[in-house]
């Protein structure tokens, strides 16, 4: 049994569980936490489930737990681990089902005193144009063909399609699309779930949220990411919908006989995996990559109908109401990356559930203005309350492979939250506080009661002092489109 | 064989207790929590829609806590029925209804490289139906079931109501484990 004595306190910030806390453990795991977030992550299985991920084969460094972790199956929420290349294993599990899943934000410089009447009026409009909730199709039919070219192009095709800028894809984690996506590899039953799910939001934590920036703290980098105090926000939460769903389902399965093959011990067959270096594993890669770019695509034509919005409620001809995106990340993903160890380079192949990368100043692989700051950091709350903007440090290198928290963390079951929380009074109260809702399922909005999370700030300050990203600005909302 | 038939007319409700097993009454009742009679069993094999369905009374479910996702325990006196009563499980944690037709059969068969992994294929394969489809099914007749491979006919009809997007079933800590009584495994849904 994990407990505080398990740890080694590395510093204020870090508590490290050493490998020889189990026997079967090949790494360590790092938490990122302050005491109270230590305890919270004492409070369910999510500390002991890291140490199953540390059992895996083929790690390095060790395994980072963010300070948003929370309990969920095979690798926790908040988890990244890394495997070495070229033999190292890739686990679609410790992915996760919704491949890609990931945050937008876009801003406007729209001030919101003067466009606070008209916001009840831009919820309906978001609600009505983004498809959300249990079941809905898609705003964006795709055929076989269209399909295959979203999951080689991602936000590429949106693009073409004239949803997308030159400016999106810029601002967009692997620019919308990563290269080597092999729709070879996907099953025609995720296929035919894809067909009819592009440009979705779905249920459960997926939102569209309309925000206001309440609160700059780093004045320089915000204007160069183009947040502008007192204006409005947008942030859009989703993912690969059953597409991605659907392939991690199949090579979870398929991955369970070739795990034996491979003569690979697994602590939790959720954690199950396969080489890299073999054709399975390799398999996984190219299929998880079409999902990604799916997921990309999805967000971006998300972002087409978010800008439709705002112009049915502001007017096309205003400038103002542009939504400029900012930066499109993921937080389900595993990406081969190369990262130095004990002061060598290595390449590797870094798996992040539930957590973000978080670059430092110089990554290439950012927009010539963002170069300088970092990689731009999404850190939604729950509903209703703040969410924040960060950027990646380089500090972060050596402490979690470039990576960060994802947002708030669960702290409560959504059965539990449900039992305690009526989603018609919840919506009541968040509409009081100035809060628009528009949302399919009262029951559904229960389960993301803010109750159930923790205090994303506090979380933030927590991953602000262990030195793994730093704040920029803070959002609050003031309209929520949930499914 | 082995065969499932449940009423899905009355949308199964997990209100209250959340515990689960053998229903009491023979058409359109709601399911009742443990402790309650047990039914009449019926050995027909072309149940109607609300044609009460039979269990073994140290079958059931009920939900386990769960931070993020839905967990829940199943129990019966062997696989054949730990694995309806998953079904039941799921369709109840999802308040699924059908409606009453046109009826619809589909068949499945499922390979695995043991009863745990066929467990998760067989749920994620109902899922599929649902978001294929739009398939429920409350009238399932699993033919074969052995470590390896699992043989069912399933009728059922299109969905009008399923509340809750079930990502897909895992094998977190899944186990099909003996009890004195049967078997039992705790189910883990990615939401």
């Amino acid at each position: 049994m994990i407990t505080k004595q398990t740890f080694n306190r590395l510093t204020d910030y870090i508590w490290e569980i050493p490998t020889s806390f189990h026997p079967k453990m090949t790494v360590p795991v790092w938490v990122f936490a302050d005491e109270a977030l230590l305890e919270d992550a004492l409070g369910d299985l999510s500390l002991q489930q890291a140490v199953n991920v540390a059992q895996l084969p083929t790690l390095v460094g060790h395994v980072a737990i963010m300070p948003d972790v929370h309990q969920g199956y095979g690798m926790p929420i908040g988890g990244v681990m890394a495997s070495r290349l070229p033999d190292g294993v890739i686990s679609p599990g410790a992915v996760g089902y919704d491949i890609n899943c990931g945050v937008r934000v876009l801003a406007s410089e729209l001030d919101y005193a003067s466009v606070k009447p008209l916001l009840g009026d831009l919820a309906s409009a978001l609600y009505r144009n983004c498809p959300s909730g249990v079941g809905k199709g898609g705003s964006l039919p795709l055929s076989q063909q269209a399909l295959d070219h979203v999951c080689r192009k991602g936000a590429r095709w949106a693009l073409e399609q004239g949803y997308a800028t030159e400016d999106d894809l810029a601002r967009t984690e692997e620019f919308g699309c990563l290269e080597g996506a092999d729709i070879t590899a996907v099953s025609q039953r995720a296929k035919a779930r894809g067909q009819g799910q592009l440009g979705t939001l779905g249920a459960g934590n997926h939102f569209l949220e309309v925000d206001v920036v309440d609160q700059v703290i780093d004045p320089e980098a915000a204007t160069i990411l183009g947040l502008h105090e007192g204006c409005l926000a947008v942030q859009i939460h989703c993912g690969s919908r059953g597409f991605g769903h659907q392939i991690c389902t199949d090579y979870v399965q398929q991955f369970q006989l070739v795990a034996i093959e491979y003569g690979i011990r697994l602590p939790d067959r959720e954690l199950v995996c396969a080489p890299l270096n073999c054709p399975e594993g390799n398999a996984y890669l190219g299929a998880m990559k079409a999902a990604a770019n799916f997921a990309f695509a999805n967000r971006q034509a998300l972002t087409h109908h978010a800008r439709r919005s705002f112009a049915e409620v502001f007017g096309a001809a205003s400038a103002d109401s542009h939504l400029r995106q900012i930066y499109d990340i993921a937080h389900n993903m595993a990406k081969l990356e190369t990262h130095t160890i004990d002061s060598q380079s290595q390449q590797m192949c870094v798996h992040r559930k539930g957590a973000t990368r978080a670059f430092g100043p110089g990554f290439e692989g950012l927009p010539p203005e963002y170069r300088p700051l970092g990689q731009p950091v999404l850190a939604p709350g729950s509903m209703g309350t703040e969410s924040w903007i960060l950027l990646g440090t380089e500090a972060n290198e050596a402490l979690s492979y470039g990576s960060t928290c994802h947002g708030a963390g669960r702290v409560m079951s959504r059965h539990k939250a449900k039992r305690m929380i009526r989603g018609r009074q919840l919506r009541e109260g968040l509409e009081s506080q100035g809060v628009r809702v528009r949302a399919g399922s009262m029951s559904g909005l229960a389960e993301e009661a803010p109750q159930a999370y923790k205090d994303v700030s506090h979380v933030v300050e927590t991953v602000s002092k262990a030195g793994l990203a730093r704040k920029v600005a803070r959002l609050r909302p003031v309209a929520v489109v949930k499914g | 064989m082995c065969e499932i038939s449940f009423p899905f007319s009355v949308i199964i409700r997990l209100r209250g207790k959340r515990t689960f097993n053998t229903p009491s009454k023979t058409n359109g009742a709601e399911l009742r929590p443990v402790g309650d009679a047990h039914p009449t069993v019926n050995q027909d094999s072309s149940l109607m829609i609300d044609t009460f369905p039979q269990f073994p009374p140290d079958a059931g479910f009920e939900e386990v806590e769960h931070t993020a996702d839905w967990a829940y325990r199943v129990w019966a006196p062997d696989h054949h029925n730990l694995f309806l009563q998953s079904i039941r499980g799921l369709y109840a944690l999802v308040e699924a209804d059908v409606v009453s037709s046109p009826r619809v059969t589909r068949t499945v068969h499922l390979q695995g490289v043991d009863y745990e992994s066929l467990l998760v294929a067989w749920l994620n394969e109902l899922l599929h139906f649902r978001d294929s489809e739009n398939l429920g099914f409350n009238q399932i007749h699993i033919t074969r079931l052995d470590s390896t491979n699992l043989e069912a006919t399933l009728n059922g009809a299109a969905i009008r109501q399923w509340k809750k997007d079930i990502k897909a079933a895992t094998y977190h800590n899944l186990a099909i484990t003996p009890t004195a009584a049967g078997w039992e495994a705790t189910i883990v849904l990615d939401v």
